[in-house]
Formats: structure tokens, sequence, C-alpha cells
């Protein structure tokens, strides 16, 4: 194993000694939990930092992989072409040791290998992915960490946070550098854990718990899927290793020829697989298992549905906003970062295990997704609510762009976003600090009085919009190629247009929501609450339970953010902006440079969607300038005349289109349903509870009643008939019975001196019975086995 | 170390012996005799674990040489040996024993006001019952201390037990005494045919003797198994009508909830953390190892049976308002858990099955004697009547934390360790009884986060009986329940982490039972797989084929 190896192994358990350290002396350490996390995190960092450099080092050819896409398709049927679909053969670095060995060896002869052995060995797999998401998950976690610092700073149980916020880097680590899907289940039951701890932190109030409790449950639903889908793998492979998994999956011989899809026509019913291992003696062991093409279809669904719970994706997207009860450092990191974004890594992890049809459904969750998760942001007045439904709509796009071939692209905008949008909630939990609502009908203005928070969170608005030079345009962009390319390009795949349309519709709303909420929070006069009275926004208010600050007004007491808040949100800004970019100071000329990182390790080979690039460009510039368009003109304060900086004391007037604003209230009113169905999220919870808590509550209180009634009844009325036979009892007390029916009394009445409270006589009776039945049953067996 | 074995046996029952002498002792001293029986006896546990070699199969520290016969001439006439030993299936559960018995005195330590040095004297003859039935190798030993554990049990759910003690206790004795009884039966026919049909008509009581003769029978009507009749499979039901009742098995259930809910904490921590596994135990030790034919007959209706447990119990659990009863429930679920595991009928399967035993009796334990804590403060188990605890007792909330997730099978805790081998082995054997038992995994999260959500989360809720002065003074987890609940919340973590130890000792015994059970499948020539390149075919496939089918 080399060092590298054993530097990522350190930098996943530093954070969990630091755990340990922190849960057995909490109370020695007290608030010096924090320091401890915080140091373990930034470590970690370092490690990874290391990591990361150690590893672009290594690998020559990095920047050479862009020629790739202009390479023709390799010659498919090439027998001779064993294994080399793949680009070229990337950099790992690995190791790891078994864990569990259930069978053992003995029955796993060369001539039958057991389907009942169940080895899980531990390991690491570095590859350029996992250098990439180390970096990115330990550098964001460690400025949470500081923010946090300051954010939790009056809070009672300040050191338990600190505390979960250690356990949670060592899943989330953990689970990014896991080798095998066993291990990424195990971490990924971890993070959930945390995630339930942490969303119900604030455990005195209900709604909190409801939420960390919706949180565990529906992820276990998802759950389900993807043990099923693990269940089918190692039935039929014997193994949860993922790349060598992977290896075998994107035989080129299982892929079409053209768009490398496993596709029933070129991959045939049966699949046969070729698993290339390496065993106890350091030999290449290949061997050829077949997996019905149907089977290897729900294997794949199972893993995504595991993948749908994490990622908050339709239909189950529906604890995500809800999580967002936690601390707001929890909603940054966990639920809009990292914990979040799992679903789609592992996506992008196991990518050859799915085959046409399942990247199809992939992309159309994420389509579906992406689009309600959108409609709902536009309305929504909790800004913390609007990021939340704006997390589960990027990760619509991830999981769309995976789905319809853009690997890279995908995961690029699954690192871009974790800054702005980590960037974003952070600025929430500022402006939340500051002013105590989450309510954005009473704020605004609140520019003048948080400067670094307001600009900072532009920062993040524009580069989730979409505007060039921002990180996000190119993930998007990226995205939209490849979405273009998918339904456009590909000959005879016009039917699935909607996968092109879904997101570029998304793109804009996601500019409108973002803009109306930097305007409604930033922008204008401060509006306080009074005014909540005749704002038709306040809906949602009264649920939102922050009765307390109802009195004055908010901004009157704003103040910007310590330091140690607004330190972590300009880097993090600094980060918005530029990690997207080009090799060209950010001239959409060629890709990102943390693209080519991402794709020089790209599992599969995918079809080059560069082409369609500049097309993609286009219609990234014009949504973003329809939704910006559209959030200017509902929400901006209107401008009356422009006065140049220069010369204060003149003004030019505007042109009509500037001066002019809608009236998001009428809109509003004129569309009632659709505004109330919105509101009401798509009535998603109602369906669910009405459809399934209920159903599974009423469930369980029948099953309660025929326990009582039924099973207890049985048994009643039988010691009823026993009663009644044994009142004969006169006729065998005077039979041979006796002396045995005496001894088992006796031993009854010896001790009956301490147990006359129970002695009920009828029990007497009971044994008696008993006892008969047991000699005649015996001379029943006996004469059954004689026969 | 035969005699250390048979030492640890009967410790407790000197201890027991002198309490029930000592009528009048005081709680003081009953409960340090007690304690320190229970220690001793855990010590010397301890020492047997420790030096027990794990890739032994036959039994270890028996009397006489390796192969038999093991033990001590009982009754020379009727070739009755008094035979102990420890093997791979019963080494932790007999740790276990010894472990909870620990817990079980420190949860009575102050509760017990009344008779205490008799409450005390029932609890180590319990705990005598237990090692001994974990450790006979003899049918009729197994079979004493089968039915010795019914008595001590039944005294302490019908004299420190609540209110309706006396239907619980009632319910308890009948249920469990009508079962056994037909266990005797089977074991009698079991003992009988091996008489008849071996070579020189051996008579023999021995458990390895007789697992080893049945199998190798010279009768050709013991190896078919075709109909309800057949040997094997009649006799497998007889035995089975026991321990089905003792796990218990759905339909067989109905007595468990009752008899939790009206016994004392430390009846129900031993009830549950390892009366429960006598039933598991007895199905692998008797059933699977002796009449494999009948479990592969009856595999449909068991599994059946076993998946309606999980799910029924779950669900049952989720209409629950009383955290014991809720508990109680719950054991249901995940009894059926581990018998879905044996059934599995593969290693796998029956590894974590096995290791879930010890798995199922830890977090059990450890939520009994929480609600007992609860109980102890409050006396009431209503969740209605509760909330937010969390504030009021820290450490319990730790404690239930942590036990709901390992029973919720979180990974990195012990139930995982079990539940996930279950699933897995039960996938390669059928797997529509293994994603019907994985929706049993939602509904725990479901019923476990709900009952820790009512019982610590919210705002403060504490009942009014107890005065508007007490709600200060409510006592704080005092050291003898920490002392309790430590050993096993060290062992909850240390299996979750570090399961190979353990796994290790279990896997060699449960190799030849699973190979048995493998070798009984009629099988059906699967055809290899297409283009094979290594001598390997793809069994798993085929395997796989067979069970969807």
């Amino acid at each position: 194993m080399s060092w590298q190896v054993w530097l990522y192994v350190a930098a996943v358990f530093i954070p969990l000694i630091a755990f340990t350290i922190q849960l057995l002396f909490v109370r020695l350490l007290g608030r010096l939990n924090a320091y401890l996390a915080t140091g373990a995190i930034a470590t970690a960092f370092v490690f990874s930092l290391i990591g990361f450099v150690s590893y672009f080092s290594q690998t020559e050819g990095l920047f050479k992989g862009h020629a790739v896409h202009q390479e023709g398709p390799a010659s498919a049927g090439n027998e001779h072409a064993e294994h080399a679909e793949k680009p070229h053969e990337i950099l790992v670095w690995k190791g790891s040791f078994d864990w569990i060995t259930l069978g053992n060896d003995t029955m796993a002869s060369a001539e039958q290998p057991s389907p009942s052995r169940l080895s899980i060995p531990l390991g690491v797999h570095i590859d350029n992915l996992t250098v990439i998401m180390f970096l990115m998950v330990t550098f964001i976690a460690t400025l949470i960490h500081i923010y946090s610092m300051g954010y939790m700073h009056d809070d009672p149980r300040y050191p338990r946070f600190f505390t979960y916020l250690s356990l949670f880097c060592f899943s989330m680590l953990g689970l990014v550098a896991s080798a095998n899907v066993f291990m990424v289940f195990v971490f990924w039951e971890l993070v959930g854990v945390c995630s339930y701890l942490l969303i119900g932190f604030w455990y005195e109030e209900k709604k909190n718990c409801d939420a960390a409790n919706k949180a565990f449950v529906v992820n276990r639903v998802g759950d389900v899927g993807m043990l099923i889908g693990l269940g089918i793998l190692w039935t039929t492979f014997g193994t949860f290793n993922i790349s060598d998994l992977n290896h075998s999956l994107s035989d080129s011989r299982l892929r079409h020829e053209k768009n490398y899809r496993i596709v029933r026509d070129s991959a045939g019913d049966e699949v046969p697989v070729q698993l290339i291992e390496t065993n106890a003696k350091g030999e290449t062991v290949k061997t050829t298992y077949t997996i019905p093409y149907f089977m290897l279809a729900v294997a794949g669904l199972g893993v995504f549905a595991g993948c749908v719970g994490k990622s908050a994706q339709f239909p189950l997207h529906v604890w995500l906003p809800d999580a967002m009860a936690g601390p707001t450092p929890v909603s940054a990191l966990i639920h809009a970062a990292t914990m979040v974004a799992a679903g789609v890594y592992l996506v992008g992890r196991f990518y050859p295990l799915f085959t046409e049809e399942v990247l199809l459904y992939i992309a159309y969750t994420g389509g579906i997704t992406l689009f309600i998760a959108a409609s709902i942001a536009m309305v929504q007045t909790d800004y913390k609510k609007v990021l939340a439904y704006s997390t589960v709509s990027q990760l619509g796009f991830m999981m769309l762009a995976l789905g319809v071939g853009g690997w890279a692209a995908g995961l690029f905008h699954l690192i871009t976003h974790a800054f702005f949008k980590a960037l974003l909630f952070l600025g929430a939990g500022s402006v939340y600090h500051s002013v105590h609502t989450y309510e954005m009908p009473v704020l605004g203005g609140l520019r003048k009085k948080m400067r670094i928070t307001a600009y900072t969170m532009l920062v993040g608005t524009l580069a989730i919009s979409g505007v060039p030079f921002f990180s996000g345009f190119y993930s998007k962009d990226a995205i939209l190629a490849a979405a273009y390319y998918r339904v456009i390009v590909e000959p005879g795949q016009l039917k699935h247009i909607m996968l092109f349309i879904l997101p570029a519709v998304g793109a804009v709303m996601t500019a409108f929501y973002m803009f109306r909420m930097w305007l409604l929070t930033f922008a204008g006069e401060p509006r306080g609450y009074p005014a909540l009275a005749q704002d038709n926004h306040g809906h949602g208010h009264s649920a939102h339970g922050h009765d307390d600050h109802h009195a004055g007004n908010p901004y009157d007491h704003a103040h910007e953010s310590e330091p140690i808040m607004t330190v972590p949100l300009l880097v993090l800004a600094f980060f918005s902006v530029f990690v997207g970019w080009t090799a060209w100071f950010g001239l959409p000329v060629d890709e990102a440079v943390l693209e080519y990182m991402l794709s020089y390790g790209a599992p599969v080979r995918s079809t080059d969607a560069w082409s369609v690039h500049w097309i993609a460009f286009a219609s990234s510039i014009v949504i973003a300038t329809a939704g910006i368009g559209a959030g200017l003109a509902y929400y901006a304060p209107p401008w009356a005349a422009i006065v140049p900086f220069w010369a204060p004391q003149r003004r030019y007037n505007v042109p009509v289109a500037f001066r002019r604003r809608f009236d998001p209230q009428k809109a509003a009113h004129r569309f009632s349903g659709l505004y109330n169905f919105l509101a009401h999220k798509w009535y998603f919870d109602e369906i669910y509870n009405a459809v399934l808590v209920q159903p599974t509550l009423a469930l369980g209180r029948l099953c309660t009643e025929f326990d009582k009634r039924v099973i207890d009844g049985v048994v009643n009325g039988s010691a009823h008939l026993t009663a009644l036979l044994s009142r004969m009892e006169g006729i065998f007390d005077k039979i041979a019975v006796d002396g045995l029916v005496n001894l088992v009394a006796k031993v009854v009445y010896v001790t009956g001196d301490w147990g006359r409270t129970i002695q009920t006589g009828r029990l007497r009776n009971y044994l008696m019975f008993l006892a008969v039945a047991l000699v005649g049953l015996f001379v029943g067996v006996f004469a059954w086995i004689r026969g | 170390m035969a005699t250390l074995l048979v030492l640890t046996v009967f410790l407790p029952f000197v201890g027991s012996l002198v309490l029930f002498l000592q009528p009048k002792l005081e709680k003081k001293t009953a409960r340090m005799t007690a304690l320190i029986t229970a220690l001793v006896t855990l010590a010397f546990s301890l020492i047997l674990t420790a030096v027990f070699k794990p890739d032994v199969t036959t039994p270890q520290f028996a009397a006489g040489a390796p192969g038999g016969p093991y033990g001590w001439n009982w009754l020379s006439g009727a070739k009755i040996q008094f035979a102990l030993g420890l093997d791979g299936l019963s080494v932790w559960l007999f740790a276990l024993t010894a472990v909870l018995q620990i817990t079980a005195i420190f949860a009575s330590w102050e509760s017990i006001t009344e008779r205490p040095a008799h409450h005390y004297a029932f609890l180590l003859a319990l705990e005598t019952g237990l090692l001994g039935l974990f450790a006979s190798l003899d049918v009729v030993v197994f079979y004493i201390f089968f039915e010795f554990t019914l008595i001590p049990l039944f005294f302490l759910i019908g004299i420190w037990g609540g209110p309706e003690r006396r239907k619980a206790s009632i319910y308890f004795f009948l249920y469990t005494l009508a079962g056994s009884l037909l266990t005797l039966l089977g074991v009698i026919a079991l003992v009988a045919i091996h008489y008849q049909h071996s070579a020189g008509h051996v008579l023999t009581f021995s458990i390895p003797e007789l697992t080893h003769g049945l199998a190798n029978l010279k009768w050709p009507g013991w190896h078919s198994a075709t109909s309800l009749t057949s040997p094997q499979v009649f006799i497998f039901l007889l035995l089975f009508a026991g321990f089905a009742i003792k796990v218990p098995m759905f339909p067989f259930h109905t007595w468990l909830p009752l008899a939790h809910v009206e016994s004392p904490t430390a009846g129900s921590i031993i009830l549950a953390g390892v009366l429960l596994k006598v039933g598991g135990y007895g199905l692998l030790r008797f059933n699977m190892s002796m009449t494999p034919l009948g479990a592969v007959y009856l595999f449909q209706f068991l599994v059946t049976l076993a998946v309606i447990g999980v799910i029924y119990g779950a669900l049952t659990a989720l209409a629950q308002t009383d955290v014991k009863k809720l508990v109680a429930y719950s054991s249901v679920s995940h009894m059926g858990f581990i018998v879905l595991g044996l059934f599995a009928m593969n290693p796998t399967g029956i590894d974590g099955a096995v290791i879930q035993m010890v798995n199922h009796g830890l977090t059990t334990g450890a939520l009994f004697a929480c609600v007992g804590v609860l109980y102890e403060r409050y006396h009431t188990r209503e969740m209605s009547e509760l909330g937010g605890l969390w504030n009021r007792l820290p450490l319990l909330a730790f404690f239930l934390i942590l036990s709901s997730l390992g029973s919720a099978a979180v990974p990195g805790l012990n139930g995982f360790v079990g539940e996930f081998p279950i699933l897995a082995g039960m996938f390669a054997k059928n797997r529509t009884a293994a994603v019907l038992a994985a929706t049993g995994m939602v509904l725990g999260a479901y019923y476990l986060l709900w009952m820790v959500q009512r019982v610590l989360f919210g705002p403060l809720r504490e009942p009014h009986q107890h005065g508007d002065h007490a709600h200060a003074e409510v006592r704080p987890v005092g050291w003898h329940e920490i002392a309790g609940l430590t050993p096993l919340m060290v062992l909850i973590v240390l299996i979750g982490v570090l399961p190979a130890p353990f796994l290790a000792r279990i896997n060699p015994v449960i190799e030849p039972i699973a190979a048995r059970l493998e070798s009984s499948v009629p099988t059906t020539g699967g055809t290899p797989a297409p283009e094979v390149t290594h001598m390997n075919p793809a069994p798993a496939a085929v395997v796989a084929r067979q069970g969807s089918r």
C-alpha cells in the first residue's frame, strides 16, 4: 500500500478519534470540544490537500485526456480488446483487509464457490473522484466548523454540537473513501444517524423531532431498495467491490457501440460479465458470471433507490425541506454540500452498473425532481426553505446529468454546487443570527447593515443562476450540453426531449427564485412586521412559529456578524467564483479545469458532448437572462433614475422598462389555484400521510386488536375447553395418571408457600389435562415409531 | 476445565440455596450475596470464553475424550450421562447469560424491597438453569434444565410482577409447558429411532452422538421427506412446538407481551435477553441439526411464519403506547429475523442468526433495563405521560438512544452485524422473503425512533403523581444502573465494530450444519453459465435462480 492510502485512512480516522475523545471527556473539555473538532477536520483537510497535490502531480496526460473527445469511437467487437474500453488506466491507490468472513474457504473450493460465503473486506479506493470529493468535503467542513464557533456560540449544547459534527465528518469521509458498496452502505447509514441527531438537535420542539424521524425513516425506505440491489449483486457476483464490478461492467462487449450504454440489444437477455479479481495469493482470477438483463436493471434500480433517498429525489424528496429544522451550519454542511450529494456521488461512483433503462429512469427522476422543487421554491416565504428546495432542485440537475450520460458534468455540478450552496446557507445563517427570523416578507434592505453577508450571498446567487464567470455557469452549461446531446444529437432520441426542456425551464426558475430571495431580503427598504398584515406573502408565516419576534422591525437590531462567521463567507464566495473556471481565465472556450480532472477518471467511455457546447452556452445565457430578468421585474425595487457616482447631483431617467414592476401578489391572486398548489408543496406530505403513514398506523392497531381478540381468544377458548374437560378429573384421578399429576402438583405446592397469591386451583387442572394429553401422545408416538 | 464449567453452572445455584435458606436476609445483604455470586460466575464464564479454542468443532470443556462419550455416568442403566460442554453455538449465549445476570441484579438493586432474598434466589436459580441448558450435551440434562427455567421465572413474575401478574405467569407457564412437552416427545422419538435403526442398537442420549448418528442412520425411510408423516418432518414439528413458543414465533407469541409487562425488570431482562434465545438455540441444536429434512420440507411454511412475525411484530409495536409493550413486540419482530436467518440454511444466514441472538439479548436487555430506570422514577410506562426526559436524565438518554440504534441495526453497532448476514443469507435462498423482511427494518427504525422521540425529546413532561415537590428531585441515574448498563453498551459497540472474533468462534460449528442442510436441498441441475473462462461456473446465479423459482 502506498503512503497515500495511509494518508487518507488517517484523514478518515482523525475525526473519529476526535469524536471519541469528545464523547468520553465532554464534561472535562466543555467548550474546548469545538477546537478539537475543528482541529481534527482541519488536519484532515491538510492531509487531503497533500493527497490532492500528490495525485494530480502523478497523473500524466491528465490534460491530454481531452484529446479522447476528438477520437472516433473505438472499433467495437475486437476480440482481443479485453478491457481497453476506458480511455486509459487511471491512477488508483487502494488497500483493504477482511472485516467479516462467514462460511469458510473449505466450502468455497475451486469447483464450487459457495454463494453462501460472505466475506466483507474493509478497504479504501482513492481515485481522482475520491481525491476531489475529499478535498471539497474537508475544506467546506473546516470552514463550517469555524463558522459554527460563531453561530452556535450561545447555545447551551455547544460542545455536543461539535461532537456530532466530528462523527459526521468521519462518516462522510469514510463514505467517500469506501472501496466497496457494503462500506458505502455502512457509512450511508452512519451519516443518516448524524443527520438524525443534528436535525433533532433542538429536540425540545416537536417539529424538529418529527423532521429528524422523517429524515431517518424516509431514508430507510430508500435503503431497503439499496439492500435489494446489494443482495442481487452479491448473490450473482459474490463481491461488493465497486471497482471490480465497474471494471467488469464497463466491458465494451456488453455495450452499445455508439453510445456506450448497456443496451439489451447488444448485451443480450443474459448478460455475461467477466469479473476479474485478485485472490488471496495475489493471482488474477477471471470468472464469467451471467446475470439476466432484467436482474441487472433491478440491481441498478435498487442501488439508485438508496441514492433517491439520500439525495432527496422524487418521490423521496419530502424529508429534506423539513430537515432544515436543524441548525443552519448543519443545513449547509450536511443537507446541502456533502451528505445529500452522496447519492449523486454513489450514482457516479457505480456508474457502469446502470443499464440504458435505468439511466433514463435516473434522468427522468432528476428532471421531475428539479422541476417540482424549483416550482415550490418560487413561492416560499421562508428564505431557508427557498434554499432547501433549491438544493433538492440542484440535486435533480446532477442526477439528470448523470442519467443523460454527462458523468463529469453531474459530478462537476456537485462540486460547484457544494461551494455556492454552502455559501448561501451560511449567509442565510448569518442573516438569521442577526434578525432571528426566516420570513422574507418582514425583511428587506439588509444590505445596508450586513454588507459582507449581502454581497457574498449575491455572489452565490449569481453562481447558482448560471451567470458567466461564476462557477455555476460552467457546470450548468456542461449539464445542458450533455442533455442536448442525449436527446437531440443522438439519433431517434427526440422522444426524450423533456430531458432537455426540464433542466432549461428549471434553470430559468432557479435564477428567478434566487433573485427573488436575494432582493426580498437585502434590497429595497426594511418592511418589518406591521407590513405583514397587508402582505399576502405572510401566508405560511404562522406555521413557522417565530411569534416571539413579532414586535418591531427585525431590521432595527440587525447587525453584521462577527468575523468568525464572515471570513468563511468570503472564502466560500471566492471559490464559488473560481472553482469552475477554465484554464483560459474563465472564458468558455474549453472545458473547465475541474471538469478535466473529473473526466480523467470517467468509468465508462462516454459520448462527447463538447461538440454541442456552444448551443448549451447560448441557451445558458438566454436562461440566465430570462430568469434574472423575471426576478428583477417582480421583486427589484424600482429604479427611478440613475445617479452617477461621479456626479451625485445629476439624475438620468431610465427607460420605462426598468421603472415598471410587476406585482407578485397580483400574480399570486390571479393564479391562486396554482399558487396554493405550489405553496402546499404539491401536497406531497398530505398525500403520503393519507396513503402511507396513516394506513400503516391503522394496520398496527389492527394487528394489536387481532392479537387481543383472535389469538388470545383462541388461547382462552382452549383454556376454557381444558377447564371443562378437567372437571371430569374425578374419573382420571383414580386411574394411573394420579402419580404423574401429583408429581407435577407437588412442585407447585412445595414452592406454593410463596406463590399462594397466584395459586388459583385452575392451574392444577390445566396441568392435569396436559399430563393426560401427554400420556396419550406418548402412546401414539411409540405406536407410530414401532409401525 | 471440565470442572470449571460444572462449577460455573452450579455456582449460582449454590448462591440461590444460600439465599433460600436465609429468607429473612436484609435487602443489602441479599443483593450483595447475589452480586458476588453472579460476578464470580461471570468471571468463570469469561475465563472459559477466553480459553475457548475457535477452530474446534467438537464440544470443549467436556469431561471425556473428544468425540465422546462425554460426561459422567449419571443413570448408568439408562445410559444417561451428566455431560456439559460448550461449542461455538453455545459459548456466546453462555457468556451472554452471565453478563445479563449482572444487569438484572443491578436493575433490581433498589426496586425490589419485598422479600429480596427470595427474589435474588430465584434469579440465581434461573441463571443456573440457563447456563446448564446451553452447556448440556445430553438431551435429558438439556430437558431438565429447560423445564427448570420455567419455575423461577414463574415465581419471579407471579410474586414481584405487576397487577395482572397472575394471568401473566399462568399464561407463560402453560404456553411454554404445553410446547415443551411436545418437544420432550420429539426428543424421545429421536432417541428411540436412533436406538432402533443404528447399527448395533446404540442407546444414547448424548447430543453430539445423536446428531452424528442420526445423520448416518441406515434407514432409508429416515432420509426422505415426502409428507407430513415422514419421520423427520413429524419429529421436526414435535420439536418445533416447544421452541417456536419459546422464540416466540407468530402466532404463539401472545404470552410474551403479557409476561413482559407484568414481569419485574430483572425478569424481563432475562426473559427477553436469554430465555427467548433458548428457542432459537433449540431450533438450531435439535431441529436443524437432527432433522434437517424436516426444515427443508417445511421451508415455505416456516419462512412464511417468520416473515409474518417480523412484520406483524413491528406493526404491533408501532401501535403501542406502553414503552415496555413496545419493546416486547419489537422482540417478536427481531426474533422473527433470527428464525429467518436460521432457515436461510446457509452459513451466512445461520451465522447471522446466532450472532443476532447475542445481539438481541444485549440490545433488548439494555432497553428493558432503561425502561426499568424510567418506571422506578415515574411509575408509569405510558409514553403519553412522558417526554423531554433527555434534559432530566441525560445518561438514560444516552443508554436508550444507543441501544435503540443498536436494535434498529445501525451499522457500527451490533444489530447490523447480525441483520445484514441474515438478510444476505435469506436473499440467496429466497428473495421474496428477504425483501419482505427488509421492510421490517424500515418499521423497526420507525417505532424505535418514535419511541425515543416520545420519551426523550420534546418539551419536558412528567406524570403528576409525584407531587409538586418531587419534580426537582427525580433521582439521577445511579451508579448501580450505570454499572448494569455499561457492559452492555461496550458490547453493543464492540460487536458492531469488531465482529470477527465473535463470528470466528461461531462459524466452524455452523459449517457442518449448513452443509447438511444444503446437501438436503433437492438438487436440480442448474445449467452452468455460458462462456466460462475459468473452472468456476456461476453457482451463485444458479442458486439464485433456484431460490426465485
